[in-house]
């Protein structure tokens, strides 16, 4: 059943429950395989020259597949449009090994306002390596490239290759009117604080709940990252200390937003992660708040009090009827997401079973911004790096695949640490790199001291290469306390 | 309409037209099944409009009113019937603009009637048009949407930093603020060694070792693929369902939340029923039963599981069964068996009314069998089946009466005999035939009458069988009787085949009044009677019958003299 559902199920709604024959799964791994073959290709272009031999393997596996599709559907169209790529008419569903491809060869051919390529006949190595290479020494932005790519191949005779420009449709609204991702970011962040906040007190006063808005608050915030996944990762980092379990509430549904986006969820199942996410730790509303904020260790009632918050959290979840017909999913990852990998945790389990890829998201996703936010019983909150040091390690908590995944979105010195750079400056990391090779070599915010005087800015790609040196402009030394420098991550992303 | 500019005049024209057929579109989809010819036709015309617009003129933004849609300021449209208004179904849920891009493809134009449609039958709790649309992830079509209509207090978006802090009142603090940091905490924090200094700095060629510590392995991805999609299978189920299990043990007191869990198992087994896989639903069922059977449940949990069975027995799953069974071929008829099974009585009704569905003869005497099971001891509950219009459910529904073995079942097989439908009474008869008894005996002395000749000649071996002696006096009369003469011989031989068998002397008046009745009036049927009465004589094998059979040996008849001779030569049986 692909897509919506057994099955969501399957359960959720068995006539939408999506089917994925056989047949369909092949042909989605022979097009995550092209994409991850393009994606190798392109990149390589940027580093050897056509006649490396570093090259070859690529070629040789690229042309096979280009043989195969040709084979079995007589071309290969590929089509970019919107942020989505088509493969001989069909989306692709992006797996979890090929999303940094996807986002790489999607971002380039939007670049170079290349729209689609058509390949009707066998190619040779020279001919597919004269296409890469002209295509990516396109400049960017340029409308004319498609022609230009496209006149340069016929005058080469490589005929069976046919470009055409890139459609460009009209901006769409990101959310609550904004076009600007970043401010589209903030407002969303702010009003999701607000309206799960809403959702909590509304519940307890046993009034109206706007669930619609929720879902809508977690459309924008898909709409957002598909867009920049960085900014909803940076505003992570703002810890509003007052609202705190609103707060880290919208911070779990992000990160688990950037987890099932990795992972090809569909975007009804992200939505449901998503509300999963924003509504995991409901049950603490119904925990006193001298307990929640307790800055001694609880005493025995406390903890268990404490310990209840998941199966009240489902408890609530399942009376509230404008949740509509919601997935079990969302119910079952609300009472796993502090159970551990090896069933320990809470609450604890009557029989052995399988934790849900749900509950497992929640949990690492819980854990990090757990951890890396001060609360009033533990001042010093870890830092992001040290977070997730600390979660690496713990072998039975997390589930160490889901865990690799979420390394690679937020890196391993990940979004809002503050680290020493071997130019004797300071850097706020806001940006992975998508290439898990460069996963040390974040985008940063430098902050720079000189005649006692502090800069902020500009932001650096710390995977830039000296051009005449070959080595690195930059890297980094060792990760800060940001409390012992006296930087304000948050500033950095408000 | 007010005045158009000339330049968007046609435009303006061909929209209108093209909303035409998406009106008759979203009808014909409303009304036909998928493969209906007429809305195929009606998904062509829009089709090949659509085409035509958007390759004119690129694209079609239509503005949303709360009635009426609007090209460029222009009306093309306006329904003010709120169930049936386009404008409004997309304007209530704050869709304020639409638009549609060259490149619309068929599938594309189908999901989006499909999403008009979902919308309609949508309550009000479920997903809204605008996260029906956004969830299908159209390329060539989008919208706008505004959500002003949901209420929501207004939330301060603080420009910057120190906005943000002034409204805290709590704030753990950069530097020198509220909040010192003890120092226990800080040399704690400090022994962690971040990931990135756990490893050298990797140069050139170790880049791709070191990022292997970060990267998924091939057989990580394959375990995270089959984890995502695992809601293609039928395990997946199994595994949400076992959550729910876990869950359900931990509900508390509050009986709400089990509503929305019994919800979630019904529509767990529902979809297990609809994909045939019988065998997983029955673990599901035979799981509860254990947990029902074994463990000290909460008076709410035990209320919930018995919900739960009865929602596997419920009438909607069991007709989705019969449209599974249908197909029976594909299906391990135990497995089914298993899960029939294990449906609590509730299921009874719709079990018999399934049998009326099923086409198979397997699958139906395997329900059968099931509901025989479950109505032991109260077979009473197939009472309003005993009126079923039905032929086939009425004989199945005698049939597991009949076999019940209980003395009640005559009671209740009574008020067959005399149904219409010879099947139905013969099957009744069958039924009967299992029984002995006085009130078994009248029914069969009824059944003697029964129009049927086959019913007529079966009932009389049956009676004389269960009932022997008291059976002669009403068999001897009907043999009697005027009609019985002109029944054909088949019938006649088994009457008196069943007076053989009761081998009573005091048949042998009649017999021997018959054996010397000469009557050239409708001479072959009564040959026909004296040849049974002779095969009775033989049988019954008394003294006194032989010595009839000696007196016919002396008949004028030539035709029963030699009979009797045969008679007399042959042993009784």
């Amino acid at each position: 059943m692909a897509e919506n559902g057994v099955a969501d199920m399957a359960i959720k709604n068995s006539e939408e429950a999506v089917s994925l024959d056989a047949d369909e799964v092949r042909n989605s791994r022979l097009d995550n395989d092209l994409i991850i073959k393009l994606h190798i290709l392109m990149k390589s272009s940027q580093i050897y020259d056509q006649k490396n031999v570093a090259l070859n393997q690529v070629v040789q596996g690229s042309l096979e597949l280009i043989k195969h599709f040709l084979k079995s559907e007589g071309s290969l169209d590929f089509k970019v449009i919107r942020n989505g790529l088509f493969i001989n008419g069909k989306r692709l569903k992006v797996g979890v090994d090929s999303y940094i491809g996807f986002k790489f060869v999607l971002e380039q051919f939007q670049k170079k306002r290349v729209g689609e390529i058509r390949i009707s006949g066998i190619l040779d190595e020279k001919m597919l390596k004269e296409f890469v290479y002209n295509l990516m020494n396109l400049g960017d932005g340029d409308e004319r490239n498609a022609r230009k790519l496209q006149d340069h191949l016929n005058r080469l005779g490589i005929k069976p290759i046919a470009v055409e420009p890139l459609e460009i449709f009209e901006e769409d609204e990101l959310f609550g009117g904004h076009t600007n991702p970043k401010e589209a970011g903030k407002k969303l962040f702010f009003e999701t604080i607000g309206v799960i906040k809403g959702v909590v007190t509304g519940f307890k006063k046993n009034q109206f709940i706007n669930a619609r808005k929720l879902k809508r608050m977690v459309q924008g915030a898909v709409n957002l990252m598909v867009k920049d996944e960085s900014i909803l990762l940076g505003l992570t980092t703002i810890k509003n200390y007052d609202e705190y379990t609103f707060n880290h509430c919208v911070n779990v549904a992000i990160y688990s937003l950037a987890i099932g986006r990795r992972l090809g969820f569909s975007k009804k199942t992200l939505t449901e992660l998503g509300m999963t996410g924003l509504l995991h730790d409901m049950g603490k509303a119904k925990i006193p708040k001298e307990i929640l904020n307790k800055p001694d260790k609880l005493d025995d009632d406390e903890w268990r009090l404490m310990k209840e918050h998941p199966m009240t959290g489902v408890e609530m979840m399942l009376k509230i009827k404008q949740l509509g017909e919601m997935s079990p999913k969302m119910a079952i990852g609300v009472f796993e997401h502090h159970l551990n990998c090896d069933l320990t945790g809470y609450p604890k389990l009557i029989r052995k079973k399988d934790l849900t890829i749900f509950g497992r998201i929640i949990k690492i996703a819980d854990c990090y911004d757990a951890m890396t936010t001060p609360r009033t019983y533990r001042k010093t909150p870890y830092r992001p790096e040290q977070a997730l040091a600390i979660m690496v390690r713990d072998k039975n908590g997390f589930d160490p695949m889901l865990l690799k995944v979420f390394i690679g979105i937020i890196g391993i010195y990940p979004i809002g640490s503050l680290v020493l750079l071997d130019t004797k400056e300071m850097g706020v990391v806001y940006e992975t790199s998508p290439d898990p090779q460069y996963i040390n070599r974040p985008k940063v915010i430098l902050i720079s001291q000189s005649e006692g005087k502090r800069r902020i800015g500009p932001a650096v790609d710390l995977a830039e290469m000296d051009g005449g040196k070959k080595t690195y402009k930059r890297r980094i030394v060792k990760a800060l306390d940001p409390k012992k420098y006296h930087v304000n991550i948050v500033e950095h992303f408000l | 309409m007010p005045s158009v500019e000339p330049e968007i005049e046609e435009e303006l024209v061909s929209t209108v037209d093209l909303i035409r057929s998406l009106q008759k579109a979203i009808k014909a989809f409303k009304l036909y099944q998928p493969n209906n010819p007429m809305l195929t036709r009606q998904l062509e015309e829009l089709t090949t409009k659509f085409t035509g617009h958007l390759d004119e003129y690129q694209s079609l933004n239509l503005q949303v009113g709360e009635y009426k849609l609007f090209f460029k300021g222009n009306p093309v449209y306006e329904n003010t019937d709120m169930k049936e208004s386009l404008a409004f179904l997309l304007y209530k849920d704050g869709v304020r603009e639409i638009r549609f891009f060259k490149g619309l493809e068929d599938q594309e134009i189908s999901d989006f009637l499909d999403v008009l449609r979902k919308n309609e039958q949508a309550s009000r709790l479920e997903d809204d048009i605008v996260t029906l649309l956004w969830e299908r992830d159209f390329v060539h079509i989008s919208y706008y949407a505004t959500d002003e209509f949901m209420e929501s207090n207004a939330v301060h978006v603080p420009v910057n930093y120190e906005e943000f802090q002034t409204g805290l009142e709590f704030s753990p603090g950069i530097e020198g603020e509220t909040v010192t940091t003890s120092p226990q905490e800080s040399a704690e924090a400090e022994k962690v060694l971040p990931l990135g200094e756990m490893f050298p700095e990797p140069t050139g060629d170790q880049r791709e070792a070191f990022a292997r510590h970060f990267q998924l392995t091939s057989e990580e991805v394959g375990l995270i693929d089959r984890l995502v999609n695992q809601e293609a299978d039928i395990d997946f189920v199994s595994t949400l369902v076992e959550s729910l299990m876990e869950i359900l043990f931990h509900l508390g007191e509050d009986l709400e939340p089990y509503e929305n869990m019994v919800t979630f198992f019904d529509r767990a087994l529902e979809f297990l029923v609809l994909k045939g896989e019988f065998k997983a639903a029955s673990e599901i069922l035979r799981n509860l039963r254990e947990i029902l059977d074994s463990m000290a449940l909460k008076d709410n949990q035990i209320y919930a599981i018995n919900r739960i069975f009865e929602g596997a027995g419920s009438a909607r799953i069991i007709e989705l069964t019969a449209e599974t069974l249908k197909h029976e071929g594909f299906l391990d008829l135990n497995t089914c068996y298993d899960y029939f099974d294990l449906l609590p009585k509730s299921a009874i009704e719709p079990l018999c009314n399934m049998v009326g569905q099923l086409e198979s003869s397997k699958a139906r005497n395997l329900i059968a069998e099931i509901v025989g099971r479950k109505v032991k001891g109260n077979l009473e509950m197939l009472v309003p089946f005993l009126s079923d219009k039905r032929w086939i459910v009425l004989c199945y529904v005698i049939n597991i009466i009949g076999n019940s073995a209980d003395r009640n079942a005559i009671k209740y097989l009574a008020q067959t005999i005399s149904h219409p439908d010879e099947r139905v009474r013969r099957t009744a008869l069958k039924a009967l035939s299992r029984y002995g008894g006085k009130e078994n005996k009248g029914l069969l002395i009824k059944m003697l009458n029964d129009e049927s000749s086959y019913i007529r000649s079966q009932a009389v071996i049956h009676l004389a069988r269960s009932s022997k002696h008291e059976a002669l006096k009403p068999i001897l009369s009907v043999i009697q009787s005027e009609p019985f003469l002109d029944r054909d011989f088949p019938e006649k031989a088994a009457f008196f085949r069943a007076i053989g068998e009761i081998r009573s002397n005091e048949s042998l008046p009649v017999l021997e009044k018959i054996l010397g009745k000469r009557s050239w009036f409708k001479k072959p049927k009564w040959d026909e009677l004296q040849v049974c009465a002779i095969g009775t004589l033989r049988m019954i094998g008394t003294e006194e019958s032989r010595r009839i059979l000696e007196m016919g040996k002396r008949s004028k008849n030539r035709g029963v003299r030699r009979a009797c001779l045969q008679a007399l030569n042959e042993p009784a049986t």
